[in-house]
């Protein structure tokens, strides 16, 4: 299980490092977008971690569920921006803020029930 | 506690399943880590920005410089009248400095630190007042080039003193660009731009018309381009004195010299 939590810290990693190397910068109207792209990202890969804890990651669903929830949240953002209502994006994350603590909250007590804490 | 035991229970993976999810992990946490890198980075690059600001500072100082050198052309001026006076005083008192004085005369026409009146040229030239957006904007204004062109025609035509927008042209003047304004004796002037030339009227026009490039632009860019152009022949025009400094650092006079 201790496995699972040093792979996530070593995608973590990668992808800063790589980040921090390619230089990329986002365009100022992008922003916003990116902003909810993290937070999707951010819900995935503890919705990942926790499922996997769980033992009932399903990969399909886990991948269709990062790049749905990615989508949708800038479709969100888009729509917002048309039709002049710029705080829909707060839906978005709302959903993915609150989703996000959820897993959190999860793992956490997988941690506790390991070290038999509880 | 219960349910997570079925769970258990339930679902056995194999073992390049379990190796396929564990990539998909490490593949999403490697996004998330470069989406947070990138974002942290145009942050950083945003703050940079900042420091533009300083060109507002540049601009200041700019401004702040050519009123200083407009008191200081100011002062001069004063300094050259008080001058005057003095020769004249000085010319009065001793007849024999009365032919040094309209030397003196002479060579202040020449350098143009006299003002000036007499018949002459007055051309107009300016930027085409509806500049279109989409085309290549450069060819409808005129620039440094297009002043130096017209006024080197002039000279041949035998101008005996020339002015753009109120700066006489002596033998340091310059005509260049600096961004979108023309820099003549180190002012900057806009479009339209007047040019006023003293000398024979007809002599002048014929020049302008018998130059190649001058012809060229009066001819055919003018219309081309829709470039503000006019032409007139004026018997009293009036020029105003060269303003800019004149002071000689290096260059010596040789003795016994002609």
């Amino acid at each position: 299980m201790r496995r699972l939590y040093w792979l996530s810290f070593m995608g973590l990693i990668i992808g800063v490092v790589l980040g921090f190397c390619l230089r990329v910068s986002i365009p100022s109207m992008y922003v916003k977008y990116f902003g909810v792209a993290i937070l999707a990202a951010l819900d995935s890969a503890f919705g990942g971690l926790k499922a996997s804890l769980e033992k009932n990651f399903n990969d399909k669903l886990f991948i269709s569920g990062f790049f749905s929830n990615t989508l949708m949240a800038a479709f969100i953002v888009y729509v917002g921006d048309r039709i002049g209502v710029q705080e829909l994006y707060l839906a978005a994350v709302v959903a993915f803020g609150l989703r996000l603590f959820q897993n959190i909250a999860i793992i956490r007590r997988h941690i506790f029930k390991k070290r038999g804490w509880e | 506690m219960k349910s997570l035991k079925i769970n258990l229970k339930k679902i056995k993976f194999k073992k390049e399943e379990v190796l396929f999810n564990s990539f998909l992990l490490v593949l999403i946490f490697a996004i998330l880590g470069f989406l947070l890198a990138s974002s942290f980075y145009t942050q950083e690059k945003a703050e940079r920005r900042v420091l533009l600001t300083r060109r507002t500072e540049l601009i200041e100082t700019v401004v702040n410089l050519e009123k200083e050198r407009k008191d200081l052309e100011n002062e001069l001026q004063k300094l050259r009248e008080q001058l005057r006076k003095y020769e004249e005083k000085a010319a009065e008192e001793e007849g024999i400095l009365a032919s040094f004085k309209n030397e003196l005369n002479k060579l202040k026409f020449k350098t143009g630190l006299t003002e000036v009146v007499g018949p002459g040229l007055e051309i107009v030239l300016g930027d085409n007042p509806n500049i279109p957006l989409k085309d290549n904007t450069e060819n409808f204004m005129i620039h440094d080039y297009d002043l130096r062109t017209v006024v080197n025609a002039l000279w041949i035509g035998g101008a005996e003193a020339i002015a753009i927008n109120g700066q006489r042209l002596v033998s340091v003047s310059s005509i260049r660009c600096v961004g979108s304004t023309v820099l003549v004796n180190a002012v900057r002037l806009g479009s339209p731009f007047k040019i006023k030339a003293i000398g024979n009227p007809a002599k002048l026009k014929e020049s302008l018309y018998e130059d190649k490039e001058s012809a060229q632009l009066l001819d055919v860019y003018v219309r081309a381009f829709g470039l503000v152009f006019d032409l007139k022949e004026a018997r009293n025009l009036r020029l105003p004195v060269y303003k800019g400094s004149l002071s000689v650092e290096y260059a010596k006079v040789i003795k016994g010299g002609k």
